[in-house]
């Protein structure tokens, strides 16, 4: 059974476990808080939608800076270790998820998050630069820290991949291995990520860096370089050292 | 028309009533629900009837689970434990779609069942992969040939994979990141590439953990 249907299915209280996802600690106070603001703030439409968030977000955010807007139906989870800079666009549906044990998600000012877009802060810090435009559906894990710099340009549908599984024994499936993470990931300045690409856990892009679209990116990047393919190589078809 | 305004609303109600009246009242509505359900919001179901989950089965938001009305096989059935991704998509076109216990699909996954589809026990998905891509055979000679796309119990299909139609994936093998399958891969082996042609067993990768590497470290992942 995956992770995640086995510690829903043991121990605690379905009221506790629940608590824990969506507050990280088992108030009562923090759930109730949690709700009201679910049932109330967060689905509410249009441009009264945004109002009403711009005006009550705060309150739960750890900081939100001037002229933020919030689409509706958004999933946040522990606000108060989430910030988000001045003028950021986070779009409709977004996952803003800090899980019980995450450091928390900071997002710079000027940035935009697309539709659909999930991402995921489990232990370390997620950092997100000023001026970075992130594109829809993409999916941005991470267990290690995962930073990214300024005013780069993330396609849609991107993954950074947050970890793996080993699978060295063979008499349980895999999905019950132990989760392996290589490291932090860091994403220089300036960097440009194609659609459709994935950046495995533990790489380091330079600054100035493309990423042609549909890439695999395994290893790290040097600065002022251009790959592209699976696994990603420079133009002249050498690896990437 | 009433069980279908009651099913918009309950698609839309946010935070843990919504997920509670869930619980609660699609078991009336599906084909068969088992207990202790769990549906995010934004779930789309299509001819619910045919769609039958088991107990613990969780589908988080935005996932869609579409059987259509063009034949009687046709139908959506997920085994206790299957955990169904953000945004993943599942498609019973023209034949059934059955994810077996404890499977685990990523998000923005697509199953595509115009010929069936069975991912079976423990199988692990990560996100973005995509199942049943349709073959070059017409839909008579599929039927002829009994088409049937297996994902074999404990595979590990990675990020961006891509499985055509009436392939068959071996038990406890591994699919690398952005690889496609177009022929069938045999239990305990480790397939990558576009297509997927590079093959090592998983055992004999344990004994000579360099062989990946050199071949240009085609990682797995979550």
């Amino acid at each position: 059974m995956s992770k995640i249907n086995s510690s829903l299915a043991t121990g605690g209280s379905s009221l506790n476990k629940y608590k824990m996802a969506v507050t990280g600690n088992t108030s009562n106070i923090s759930l109730l808080r949690y709700e009201w603001f679910t049932l109330f703030v967060t689905p509410f439409p249009g441009w009264l939608g945004k109002c009403l968030r711009r005006w009550l977000y705060p309150f739960i955010f750890e900081k939100i800076g001037k002229n933020s807007v919030v689409e509706a139906n958004c999933t946040i989870r522990q606000a108060e270790r989430i910030t988000l800079g001045a003028r950021t666009k986070i779009g409709k549906y977004v996952t803003l998820d800090v899980r019980p044990g995450g450091t928390g998600i900071h997002i710079g000012d000027d940035v935009t998050v697309g539709e659909k877009t999930i991402i995921i802060s489990s232990q370390d810090l997620l950092d997100i630069g000023r001026g970075t435009r992130i594109g829809e559906a993409c999916r941005i894990g991470s267990i290690h820290e995962v930073k990214i710099g300024r005013n780069c340009t993330i396609g849609d549908e991107v993954c950074f991949v947050a970890a793996g599984h080993t699978y060295d024994r063979t008499d349980i499936p895999i999905i019950d291995q132990p989760i392996t993470t290589r490291g932090v990931v860091t994403v220089g300045d300036n960097v440009r990520i194609g659609h459709n690409t994935t950046l495995m856990d533990g790489v380091t892009i330079g600054n100035n860096v493309e990423i042609v679209s549909h890439s695999f990116v395994n290893k790290d990047v040097p600065a002022d370089t251009k790959i592209a393919g699976v696994p990603a190589q420079d133009l002249n078809g050498n690896p990437v050292k | 028309m009433k069980p279908n305004l009651l099913m918009l609303f309950l698609r839309w109600c946010p935070g843990a009533l919504g997920m509670l009246l869930r619980q609660k009242l699609y078991p009336k509505l599906l084909g068969n629900c088992g207990k202790n359900v769990l549906i995010g919001r934004y779930v789309t179901f299509s001819n619910p009837e045919k769609i039958h989950l088991g107990d613990n089965v969780i589908i988080n938001d935005l996932a869609s689970l579409l059987v259509s009305n063009s034949t009687p096989q046709a139908a959506i059935v997920l085994e206790k434990g299957a955990f169904v991704g953000t945004g993943s998509r599942l498609t019973a076109e023209n034949d059934r779609i059955s994810l077996l216990s404890g499977c685990n699909i990523g998000s923005n996954c697509l199953i595509f069942a115009q010929t069936e589809v069975r991912v079976e026990e423990n199988v692990l998905f990560a996100a973005y992969c995509k199942v049943g891509e349709p073959s070059l055979l017409t839909s008579s000679q599929q039927h002829e040939k009994g088409q049937i796309t297996v994902i074999g119990a404990g595979s590990w299909l990675g990020v961006r994979t891509v499985v055509n139609e009436g392939v068959h994936i071996g038990h406890d093998s591994i699919v690398g990141a952005h690889s496609t399958v177009d022929a069938d891969i045999e239990p305990y082996i480790i397939a990558f590439g576009q297509p997927a042609r590079r093959r090592v067993h998983r055992l004999e990768e344990k004994k000579n953990p360099n062989f990946i590497k050199r071949s240009g470290d085609n990682r797995k992942s979550t």
